[in-house]
């Protein structure tokens, strides 16, 4: 198990290791220097080369990373912000919780659908909420997920007035608001997995059914709903878990394009802005972040499959 | 007589797969006019009528126009163009760089290259590359970049980055079946025979590893056509004013609470009933060509 999870853990240094100075690299590579985007373009060189001596962007380039990585991994710190003069570990800290309560609200939302949709129609294969099921499935993994938040804003916040058409207020201003808003960006962020995931659980399940231990069960005269529940759902959620765990790592990248539409302050509509501002540093640091969680929800996922698939070896 | 019971073959597996044959229709009706967009008799994507803009769906324009006038039935048409190019150019690209891998990789099991193959296929399935992808667009999509004399375009930029996802899971595929297969007896008849690696893998491991090979790849068009529309959206993927159906919904964007809904609708639409017609379509391929299913299923 220690050799499994040390592969794991090195691969996934090399993974935030490599995207973070591609990164790095593509943007020292860009002609414009940071100093000129500050100063504006007239800047002169003494100020220039004074600005790039402050902020060490005089130095090569290889050592500039290290310095950067060492002092983001060690003390969190990503220097700061070109634009605002902030330091970017404070628009980092205001910013990821944001994205981490959608996606945890999403997750959620998909769970809640997709398993009983899942479960329904795997004990009803061929009914009529099987074939709906099906639709559902195919038309939620074709569906991107920011076209339906426009379509959803369209109709339910222009037209109907149901819910507000975007921003997340903070909870500070009142629970229920906060609540209101994070509804229809979790659920444009859920549609794609809730699809995948009411399908994985449909297929697993008919595979728990036909396993010896079912027949076993229901012929030793079990009582259906406890063949059902413990028997059969305990199982089959066993790889659901681990596509949880990655799914969550994925909308990740989704969110980018939800909170753009609904207008999230979270930490991937500040990679957005970022990368629109030329403020380079803080698309740094949010993809190193974004990076990080993603390579640790995927070692969870191998993890927790592992541990519930004890036949197969660590 | 061959051509005549082709036909009958082909109608025989549709009537058994009749979702996958909405799905091809669905792509049809959508890929067919798009080929054809130059000789169709539609408006120029790209004409200003400022007399007309904002019109709501009529007579003269089905789908209605934007908020420059111009047709967006013609900017739909037009538009999946871009799309269907750049997810076949990434899927194609991805299969070229995934494949290869991961047959050589199979073939040449329990060496250093095996090791190190997989490894990097395990390396980029811990990136999250729709992320990179945005990354990478938002640094160098605005300067013109030259690779050896060769203008990169921004298309270009775009399939090899979604060709980057998809090479990974294209290999594991491709691996696995190259696992099986080096182990055959008829391949160890061919390397008695005298035959080279190159032949071996190309020749009698790559057709085998074809059928699960084009179900994950038919099943990554539509996630590639998602891909391309969410960096046009976010302003980071086809730059205005080429018609995509992503720089489309971002026009779009501005006009929802004004009221004028089909801006936002019909391009959405275009691209739904594309890629539900690509995901029925590799649902049915997977039934036919794949059925044990070491192909995965669709992520990102």
């Amino acid at each position: 198990m220690l050799g499994f999870l040390l592969s794991r853990l090195v691969s996934g240094l090399i993974a935030i290791v490599s995207v973070s100075a591609l990164v790095f690299w593509l943007i020292r590579t860009v002609p414009t220097s940071p100093a000129l985007l500050v100063l504006g373009a007239d800047a002169g060189d003494t100020v220039v080369a004074a600005f790039e001596a402050k902020y060490g962007l005089d130095q090569p380039i290889l050592q500039q990373y290290a310095t950067w990585i060492w002092r983001a991994l060690t003390r969190f710190d990503f220097g700061q912000s070109y634009i605002s003069g902030r330091p970017i570990t404070t628009e980092i800290a205001l910013t990821l919780p944001v994205t981490l309560e959608l996606i945890v609200v999403s997750m959620t939302l998909c769970l809640l659908i997709s398993i009983p949709l899942g479960t329904l129609s795997a004990f009803r294969p061929g009914s009529i909420l099987d074939h709906a099921a099906r639709a559902i499935a195919v038309i939620g993994v074709s569906t991107p997920g920011f076209w339906l938040g426009l379509v959803l804003i369209l109709i339910l916040s222009v037209r109907l007035g149901w819910f507000p058409p975007g921003d997340l207020p903070p909870v500070s201003q009142g629970i229920a608001a906060h609540a209101h808003s994070i509804v229809l960006p979790a659920f444009c962020l859920a549609i794609y997995y809730t699809a995948i995931i009411s399908r994985m659980t449909r297929s697993s399940i008919l595979e728990v059914l036909n396993q010896d231990y079912v027949r076993t069960a229901v012929a030793m005269g079990l009582p259906k709903s406890r063949v059902r529940l413990i028997y059969v759902l305990r199982n089959a959620m066993i790889p659901i878990v681990s596509v949880v765990a990655m799914s969550c790592g994925y909308m990740f990248g989704w969110a980018i394009v939800v909170e753009q539409v609904f207008n999230i302050p979270g930490v991937c509509r500040a990679l957005l802005a970022g990368i629109f501002s030329r403020d380079y540093n803080l698309v740094l640091a949010a993809v190193l972040v974004i990076t990080v969680a993603f390579v640790l929800l995927n070692i969870l996922a191998d993890v927790l499959y592992r541990v519930l698939n004890p036949r197969l070896s660590w | 007589m061959v051509a005549g019971s082709a036909l009958q073959r082909t109608l025989q597996i549709a009537r058994g797969n009749p979702s996958g044959s909405v799905g091809f229709l669905l792509v049809l009706v959508i890929v067919l006019p798009g080929l054809l967009a130059p000789v169709l008799p539609i408006a120029d994507p790209n004409a200003l009528n400022l007399a007309h803009r904002l019109q709501a769906p009529d007579r003269e324009f089905l789908l209605g126009t934007d908020q420059a006038g111009r047709d967006l039935l013609s900017r739909i048409l037009w538009g999946s163009r871009e799309s269907i190019t750049i997810a076949f150019g990434a899927v194609g690209f991805g299969c070229l760089v995934g494949v290869t891998l991961g047959l050589i990789a199979g073939y040449m099991h329990g060496t250093i290259v095996e090791l190190l193959i997989t490894r990097v296929f395990d390396i980029l399935f811990s990136v999250p590359l729709l992320v990179l992808a945005i990354a990478v667009m938002g640094i160098v999509g605005s300067t013109k970049l030259e690779v050896w004399g060769f203008e990169i375009s921004n298309a270009m930029k775009l399939i090899a980055l979604i060709a980057l996802s998809f090479a990974p899971a294209l290999g594991r595929v491709a691996y696995a079946s190259s696992l099986v297969e080096a182990r055959s007896d008829y391949v160890r008849a061919k390397k008695a025979q005298g035959a080279g690696w190159l032949e071996i893998v190309f020749l009698d491991i790559l057709p085998n590893a074809i059928p699960s090979v084009i179900v994950q790849a038919t099943l990554f068009v539509g996630v590639a056509i998602i891909v391309e529309a969410s960096l046009s959206f976010v302003g980071l993927g086809i730059a205005p004013p080429t018609a995509s159906w992503g720089t489309m919904l971002a026009d779009a964007r501005t006009y929802i609470f004004s009221g004028e809904w089909w801006i936002a609708v019909f391009p959405g639409l275009a691209i739904c009933i594309t890629v539900v017609g690509f995901n029925l379509m590799g649902d049915a391929l997977r039934d036919l060509l794949d059925p044990r299913g070491s192909s995965r299923s669709i992520f990102v």
